[in-house]
């Protein structure tokens, strides 16, 4: 047996419906023209006929239909769970994309400002850190200024309390002075 | 425009069981036919039949088909491979029609009942048993045709071939019924 001619794979699919009108056009002029091609095309329009005549409708056993409905009522019709699951969808590449992107970028900003901090300290020392002696910068003006006032604070009370203990040490030699004469003339008088 | 299909598979997941019902008697005559022809009994049919329900229903999810019927009878043809594998280890059901020869030995039909072989002469009747002594492959691209009023592109992707191979077993299985049936179609010419 041999493949079917072109002819006969137009029969065939234009038993189907499948033929475009172009290549059905062109099939009807070669069946007028070829008695084999009219016979194959005979062939199959028997074939059909027969076979929806001679086709036993037999009908499936009331058994097998009530199998087939229980299955349908066991499984049921699939409804979606409304409870929102929390899954990994590969379509939704897109949100992942960007956090994901958001992460490396602050992860690599964060390095970035580590570094530079460790070489540049003083730049990211508040007025409350400890104070860089040998350093220069605003940190250090800052607690020069600091230490200035409370020096000068410091200084002017041990000014006056100088002041007055030396006041004090005055008062305190003019008595013994008096007390020591009236103490020598009260010997005086006594001798 | 919502199709019949869809709007049966709408209600079933809208939880009508009912509209399962519908959907196995309308689609019950091609599809029970084609899978009784191509099995050897009516309990094996039966089984097939009612198999291929449940896993549509199971699967329902996942059907992308045009057509339902398509899709029952992708399901029904990979049941009835399976089985005949089952039978048949060896064979290879999806080679190319250049070895109907061997297929044939390996894989024939069923064979006419006694009645049938007693004479009876009814055209349909003939055919009918014509059609049951074609190898598997071809029988069953002729009943997909024939039945489920498949077309050759349905049939080549439900199967796993190509057009081109779906219409050449349908060219040998009218080649085949033409010889064997030569009589009969001599006097469908006549009538």
């Amino acid at each position: 047996m041999n493949t079917p001619s072109k002819w006969e794979s137009y029969i065939l699919q234009r038993e189907a419906g499948t033929l475009s009108p172009r290549k059905q056009r062109a099939l009807q002029r070669a069946l007028a023209q070829d008695p084999e091609l009219q016979a194959y095309e005979r062939t199959l329009a028997v074939a059909r006929q027969a076979m929806t005549d001679a086709d036993p409708d037999k009908p499936v056993s009331a058994f097998t239909l009530s199998r087939i409905i229980q299955e349908a009522e066991r499984h049921g019709p699939r409804v979606p769970d409304p409870t929102p699951t929390w899954t990994l969808r590969i379509p939704n590449w897109k949100p992942a994309l960007v956090y994901g992107g958001l992460s490396v970028l602050v992860l690599i900003l964060g390095s970035a400002l580590f570094f530079q901090a460790d070489r540049s300290g003083p730049a990211f020392q508040s007025v409350q850190s400890e104070p860089d002696f040998a350093g220069e910068g605003g940190a250090v003006v800052e607690w020069d200024r600091v230490f200035a006032e409370e020096y000068e604070a410091l200084a002017q009370q041990l000014h006056t309390l100088r002041t007055e203990a030396s006041e004090a040490a005055w008062l305190i030699n003019d008595r013994d002075e008096e007390a020591l004469a009236r103490e020598l003339l009260e010997w005086e008088h006594s001798t | 425009m919502e199709t019949q299909d869809n709007s049966w598979l709408r209600r079933y997941r809208a939880g009508d069981v009912g509209a399962i019902g519908e959907m196995v008697e309308h689609y019950r005559r091609p599809l029970f036919g084609y899978i009784l022809r191509m099995t050897e009994s009516q309990d094996d049919a039966e089984d097939i039949f009612q198999e291929v329900w449940i896993r549509a229903l199971r699967h329902v999810d996942q059907y992308k088909e045009k057509r339902l019927l398509s899709w029952l009878f992708r399901i029904a043809h990979n049941l009835i491979i399976d089985r005949a594998r089952k039978k048949k280890p060896d064979i290879s059901l999806n080679a190319s029609f250049d070895d109907q020869t061997s297929l044939e030995e390996q894989v024939p039909g069923p064979l006419p009942s006694p009645a049938d072989q007693a004479g009876d002469k009814d055209t349909g009747q003939r055919i009918t048993i014509a059609v049951n002594q074609l190898p598997l492959e071809q029988r069953s691209v002729f009943l997909m045709r024939m039945h489920g009023n498949l077309s050759f592109k349905e049939i080549a992707r439900l199967q796993g071939i190509s057009v081109n191979t779906a219409l050449g077993r349908m060219h040998y299985a009218i080649e085949k019924l033409r010889k064997r049936l030569a009589d009969e179609y001599a006097d469908y010419a006549r009538d």
